[in-house]
């Protein structure tokens, strides 16, 4: 078999599928599982849970963004990229078409460049951060060195694949893979503040907005 | 005896210059680049040199209607017709116009997905499927 075409094919359909049920069965079993408190007055407030969600997601809105500009700036820059990036990238959307028969406007490959080393660099720098940073690096765990370098791989194949530095084919199979083993992550590890980051936020604005009238960003 | 000479050279010529002229399907490159600028403006991946020479070995049994197709106008059906082969560009344009696809997808069409089946059906050596198996950066 060709490795190329056993990653791109088969692979990548497992990796769909397992992103898509898993997320499904993640979402799912914690509205199943999730139990309302049995107070006296029930802590839920519907803009509270908007005004916390809106908070999390525009730039500088918070104050915990607010005490760290070089940490939000990176942020902000590698969440827009690694979710903007692969969705509009030409050669994805090349295969998508090959596929499905499925076509959307691309990102221009500068920008595209750009995003790349923007996300490369913004490991580097949570990578760095986890190692450097006390308060940081005691609450670091495997996986919190593990799911930043994955990225880093994911997106460094595919930097060099673009520019074909390098052995071509052997990185080309490495990028698919590691976006495989990400797409996997996502229901089952800390990348699953991606299905969760909306319930997380709703919660807690819902909590202290209603009854401590406190903002929680 | 010159003038006869001259003559004969003449209409020998003639014919020879008539006989090559009339087979426009002789004119074949060994090897073609497909860089359509005129198409595609800017190319935003390499251009691609393609072997016409070791695709009409390898499609020998399989004949040039596996590329090489007009529409006929009658039914609508893509048929291949002998001698009316043509470049892609012909028809396959920048846009997906009805019914034709877009030049681009026509090229990763023919080129991926037949590579594609050769590999499926178990010819290992068949040509690339990865961008940059055709998509060489020199």
């Amino acid at each position: 078999m060709d490795v190329y075409e056993l990653v791109r094919g088969p692979f990548a359909w497992m990796a769909l599928i397992i992103f898509v049920a898993g997320s499904l069965y993640r979402i799912i079993s914690m509205l199943v599982t999730g139990k309302r408190e049995p107070a006296l007055y029930p802590s839920t407030s519907f803009k509270g849970a908007v005004r916390s969600i809106l908070h999390g997601l525009i730039p500088f809105g918070s104050t915990y963004m607010r005490r760290q500009p070089l940490f939000t700036i990176v942020t902000i820059g590698f969440h827009l990229s690694v979710i903007i990036l692969p969705l509009f990238l030409l050669a994805h959307i090349v295969l998508w078409y090959e596929s499905w028969q499925i076509l959307w406007w691309s990102l221009p490959d500068l920008v595209a460049d750009f995003m790349a080393i923007w996300v490369i660099l913004a490991c580097i720098y949570f990578l760095g951060r986890r190692w450097v940073v006390p308060e940081v690096k005691t609450v670091t765990r495997p996986g919190d060195i593990l799911l930043p370098a994955i990225i880093l791989l994911t997106f460094l194949t595919g930097f060099l694949a673009y520019h074909q530095w390098g052995p071509y084919r052997p990185i080309m199979i490495l990028h698919v893979v590691a976006g495989e083993i990400l797409l996997i992550a996502i229901p089952f590890s800390k990348l699953g503040h991606m299905l969760f980051f909306m319930f997380s936020r709703a919660y807690m604005g819902a909590e202290f907005s209603k009854v401590l009238k406190a903002r929680e960003w | 005896m010159r003038i006869k000479l001259s003559i004969l050279t003449i209409i020998i010529g003639s014919v020879i210059v008539v006989a090559v002229g009339w087979q426009p399907s002789m004119a074949q490159e060994e090897v073609y680049i497909l860089a359509h600028k005129d198409v595609f403006g800017s190319l935003r991946r390499p251009e691609v040199s393609f072997s016409h020479e070791d695709h009409t070995v390898s499609l020998e049994n399989s004949g040039c209607g596996v590329c090489h197709h007009t529409r006929d106008d009658k039914t609508g059906q893509l048929v291949y017709s002998e001698g009316d082969e043509s470049s892609c560009m012909e028809c396959h344009g920048f846009q997906k116009e009805a019914g034709t696809p877009a030049l681009r997808e026509a090229f990763h069409g023919s080129c991926t997905n037949c590579h594609r089946n050769q590999i499926k059906s178990g010819n290992l050596k068949s040509g690339p499927t990865t961008c940059g198996g055709c998509h060489k950066k020199s």
